[in-house]
Parts: structure tokens; C-alpha cells; sequence
């Protein structure tokens, strides 16, 4: 019992939250958000330990993710004591570049409306983006992939646009759209739908011959080989393709956010960072992380509750 | 009355320029409502032979006839029973076999085929099974219900490639027998195309075994066990034994240390 108390994690915990109520070299701003935050993960972690721990004979796969939990609590919390160690406590390194965590936390107690702002924004135009244009991949790419003589034709033109990052043109569109939500999900759109074409074209192109023969020996119409064979078919590979093309959507975003816009996730971050306020900063840069990570937990849980097969 | 015509069929396979030949002038004749085994080693063009029966590949040299119609690709006349992927792992069971009823009986309500379906589930034993997916039922199940598919869809011509081939033992004979079971109560009688490269199979299932060796047929057997199809007595008796020790030296022939003495019948 005493020995699960004082695992690394928890030693790590308390260490931090010393240093977080004393004052060190620097002086930071108001510590109430970094205690919290580490008595969140602190609080998990024991919650967890209790449920799954090896002392409460859970079974063995649930006492493997428990000790990659343990180890991956131990490797947040030693990293973030070396920063603290090296920022708060003993000044080593320049205040402006490398804030202490403290002034971290600060930032969601102080800037939080001007962040759910640029959530909801940056959300709209994500979610705007990446569903059209995932939709209109898998549709086309169904089709496509479907008839040789469309894919023979298609395929090469899209190996070629597939190829150009959205980045690269994301400073022109912005550039010749009317206005900056227009253009912002538009280089979303495009950023997904062409590899996401691609990926339905391979999936198409490559499906087990066997699955096409017993199909076809069925006499299925075109409609029916489309969408109760080969789309069902494709559902894991789409949804695989969908997290990385979320992934891409917030970097397109960010960056576009960072040449026209006036709120959002990507705005903030460039906007303070234009300011030197590099705590304001990283709290952008892990805000956008929760937030991605988030939309992987939904995607995930989508996944399970409404694909009964496999 | 010939079903089945397959009239001077060659094939060759084209791989970089190279063709290799697959099938080399086959012909056979079925007849309505036989049950026909075709055995042979792998590679010996069987496979072949039954996608070409059901129009998923073509000839590159004569024709393949059915009720003296060329075949032209899949037809409503014909199903096929795999050995793996029959079964579209998105769909429940009954789900799979109403999608190929679906196929043949457009004008029929949806309820209507739900009823044929379930029947045909029934039929299998799988009557409690209808709302798995197939990767909660065993792999004899699932081929329960893609046997259920093709009887469901009530085809004039059954062909089966190695259907019960990754199956054990025991769900293998029952399987066996429910498939003469169902065949022979049908009034009028199915032809069954069935590949397989078990001799015991073949003899206990079949009316007439075609052994083919690498790309032609090069034995064709009437089997006539009567009317009895008591597996126990069937084993036991002299004809199946000798029938059996015949083909089994068939498969060794072209070896050069043949331990098996080619046994004439």
C-alpha cells in the first residue's frame, strides 16, 4: 500500500508541488493553474493505480497499460520538474524564452475566453474543411476507384496534386479569396480531399480479389457493389485516413490562421509569439495538442460505437 | 440433358508478356442434377475451371456452355461457395444471405426475403445465429451460412470451391452430409460443381469424380454407391476402398519414387 503511494510518479508530484508553493529564483505569476493541472495528472494516475495496480489483481493486460500510465506520469512529471529546476528554482536559463510552468498554467485562468473563442473557430473551420472534404474523397474516390478507365486517367492527376502540401498553396488562396474563412476552409478541403482520394483509389484498386469475386458471383449491381460492398469495406482505412487528415487540417490552419485571421488556435499562438509572450505561447501549442488529441478520442469512440463488425 | 458444356476451353495466363498455360483443351459434359467432385493436385487448373463456369474469367480458346447459351460473366442460374470471403464480414447473417436473395428477387417485399433467408438459416441449423456478424460464428458456421446464401438464392447450378477446406474434421462430415441432405430433397435436383481435394470427400459426395492433372481432365469416374448414403457402410464396402486407393495413386503417378502402385479399377 505505502510502496504504490511513493511509486516515481508520486515522489515526482510532491517534489513539484513544493516547488510550485515556494518561490524560487524567478518570480512567477499566480500558481494556482500548474497545481491544479499536476494534481489533476496526480489524481488519475492514483485513481487508476487503484482500479488496475498489480496489487488489485487485475488482469495482465490491464497491469501492462497501467505500468506504461505509471511510466508515462513519471516522464511528464520529471520532465516538467527539469524545467521548473531549471526556469523557477534556479534561474538558469532566460526568463522570456523558457517561462516557468506557473506562468504557463496562468495563461488558461487568464486568456481562457479569448481561447474557447479561437476553439470554436478553429473548430468550425476544421470540421467545415475536413468533413467536406473527406466526403467528397470517398465519394469520388469510390467511383473512381471503381472504373479502370476513370482511375487510369485520375489516378496520376491526383498522384501529382496529392504530392503539393496544402501550405504551399495556402498563402495564395488566402491571398485571392474574399474573405478568410472562405479561404481558410477551402485549404482545408483541398489538403484532404486529394490524399484522401488517393487513399480510397488504393483501397479500391487493392481490395481482396477473393471479396470482388464472391461479390460479383452474387450479381450485385454497380449501386450495391458500391456502397454495401466496397464502402463498407473501406470504412477502417477511411477512418485511419481521417485522423491523420485532422492532424494535417490544424497544421493547414495554424499556419493559415497565421497569415490572415484575427482569432483562432493558430492566431493566438503567432500573435503572442509576435509579442515575445512565449508563456502565452506554449500554452497555445498545448491547447492545440488537448485539442487534436480530443478529436482522436471522438473519432476512436465513433469508431466503436457504430462499427459492430471486427 | 447437358447443363454444363465445356467445349475445347484453353487458357492461358499472361504475366509480363509471358503466358502460361492454365487449361489445355478441357472438355467435360454435365448433366442436369448431377453432383459432379472435381479433384486434382494444386495447381492443377480446378480452381480455374470454376471461375470460368462462372463467368468471372473467359476462355482464351473455346466456350463454355450452359443450357447451350454461351457464358457471358455471373449469372442468376449460377452461385458460388468459397472456400474463404464468402461471407461480408458488415453484415449479420441473415443480412448476408438476404443481400444475395435480393439479387435474384427483385419483385419480392423485403419481408418476403427476410422469410426465405431466415428459412434457409434455418435449414443449416443457424436458425439462433441470424443476427451475428460472422466474425462471432465459427468457421463452420459461417459456411453454414454461405451454403444458406446458395440455397436461398435457389440457383439451378451450385458451384463449390473447397468450400469445407479450412474446416475440422467433424464439422467438415456434417456439413457434408447437410449438403446432400439438402440437395437431395430438392425436387428437382441441383447441379453441384464441387472442388475438392479430398479423395473421401469426393467419392462419398459425388455422382461422377473428374480428375484432373495439370491442366486437363484425365480421368472421369461414374460413382454409383445406389441409393444409400450410409457414410459407415459406404467406407466399409470394397468399390469405395478400391475407388479410393485408384485416385490416391492418381495424385502420386508423376512421381518418381511412386509408393503407390497404380491400382486400375
Amino acid at each position: 500500500m505505502i510502496r504504490k503511494f511513493l511509486a516515481l510518479p508520486t515522489i515526482l508530484y510532491f517534489i513539484l508541488l513544493y516547488i510550485a508553493f515556494t518561490s524560487g529564483a524567478i518570480k512567477t505569476d499566480d500558481s494556482t493553474a500548474f497545481i491544479v493541472v499536476l494534481t489533476g495528472i496526480e489524481m488519475f494516475f492514483i485513481c487508476t493505480e487503484f482500479k488496475y495496480g498489480a496489487r488489485n489483481g487485475g488482469n495482465l493486460k490491464e497491469r501492462q497499460s497501467q505500468n506504461s500510465r505509471r511510466d508515462i506520469t513519471a516522464i511528464i512529471f520529471a520532465v516538467m520538474l527539469w524545467w521548473e529546476l531549471t526556469t523557477k528554482v534556479f534561474g538558469l536559463v532566460s526568463k522570456v524564452l523558457f517561462p516557468p510552468l506557473d506562468n504557463v498554467f496562468y495563461v488558461f485562468v487568464e486568456d481562457y475566453p479569448d481561447m474557447l473563442k479561437g476553439i470554436v473557430n478553429s473548430l468550425y473551420l476544421v470540421f467545415s474543411g475536413v468533413g467536406s472534404g473527406t466526403v467528397a474523397g470517398v465519394a469520388v474516390g469510390l467511383l473512381v476507384g471503381w472504373i479502370p478507365r476513370l482511375r487510369n486517367t485520375v489516378a496520376p492527376i491526383a498522384n501529382v496534386v496529392a504530392a503539393v502540401p496544402a501550405l504551399i498553396y495556402a498563402p495564395y488562396v488566402v491571398a485571392v479569396s474574399p474573405s478568410f474563412k472562405l479561404a481558410s476552409i477551402f485549404v482545408i478541403f483541398l489538403g484532404c480531399f486529394w490524399p484522401t482520394l488517393m487513399n480510397m483509389i488504393g483501397n479500391i484498386a487493392g481490395a481482396d480479389k477473393k471479396l470482388l469475386d464472391s461479390a460479383r458471383s452474387l450479381n450485385l449491381g454497380t449501386a450495391s457493389m458500391l456502397f454495401k460492398v466496397l464502402l463498407p469495406y473501406s470504412v477502417y482505412p477511411i477512418i485511419a485516413n481521417l485522423r491523420i487528415r485532422v492532424a494535417d487540417a490544424f497544421m493547414v490552419l495554424t499556419f493559415a490562421e497565421m497569415i490572415g485571421s484575427n482569432v483562432g488556435l493558430g492566431f493566438y499562438v503567432k500573435r503572442w509569439s509576435n509579442f515575445a509572450k512565449y508563456n502565452k505561447v506554449f500554452a497555445g501549442i498545448i491547447l492545440i495538442g488537448v485539442v487534436v488529441t480530443a478529436i482522436n478520442k471522438l473519432i476512436k469512440l465513433f469508431e466503436n460505437r457504430f462499427i459492430k463488425w471486427k | 440433358m447437358a447443363k454444363i458444356e465445356v467445349v475445347d476451353v484453353s487458357l492461358e495466363y499472361n504475366d509480363d508478356g509471358e503466358s502460361f498455360p492454365a487449361l489445355e483443351n478441357i472438355n467435360l459434359t454435365i448433366d442436369q442434377g448431377e453432383f459432379v467432385c472435381i479433384i486434382g493436385p494444386s495447381g492443377c487448373g480446378k480452381s480455374t475451371l470454376l471461375s470460368l463456369l462462372e463467368g468471372l474469367i473467359f476462355p482464351t480458346k473455346g466456350k463454355i456452355m450452359i443450357d447451350s447459351c454461351e457464358v457471358r460473366g455471373p449469372g442468376k442460374d449460377r452461385c458460388v461457395v468459397f472456400q474463404h470471403y464468402s461471407l461480408f464480414a458488415w453484415f449479420t447473417a441473415i443480412q448476408n444471405v438476404a443481400l444475395g436473395v435480393k439479387q435474384v428477387a427483385e419483385h419480392l417485399s423485403s419481408k418476403e426475403i427476410n422469410d426465405i433467408s431466415m428459412n434457409a438459416l434455418g435449414k443449416v441449423g443457424l436458425g439462433n445465429y441470424a443476427n451475428k456478424y460472422p466474425y462471432q460464428l465459427s468457421g463452420g458456421m459461417q459456411q453454414r451460412v454461405a451454403i444458406a446464401r446458395g440455397l436461398a438464392m435457389n440457383p439451378q447450378i451450385l458451384l463449390m470451391d473447397e468450400p469445407f477446406g479450412a474446416i475440422d474434421t467433424r464439422n467438415r462430415l456434417d456439413l457434408q452430409d447437410l449438403l446432400l441432405d439438402l440437395c437431395a430433397k430438392d425436387e428437382n435436383r441441383k447441379t453441384v460443381v464441387f472442388i475438392t481435394h479430398d479423395v473421401d470427400e469426393a467419392i462419398y459426395l459425388a455422382d461422377r469424380i473428374v480428375f484432373m492433372d495439370p491442366k486437363v481432365v484425365a480421368e472421369d469416374i461414374k460413382i454409383d454407391f445406389g441409393d444409400s448414403r450410409k457414410r459407415d457402410e459406404i467406407f466399409a464396402s470394397d468399390a469405395f476402398m478400391k475407388l479410393q486407393r485408384h485416385l490416391v495413386s492418381l495424385f502420386y503417378r508423376h512421381l518418381e519414387k511412386n509408393i503407390w502402385k497404380d491400382v486400375a479399377l
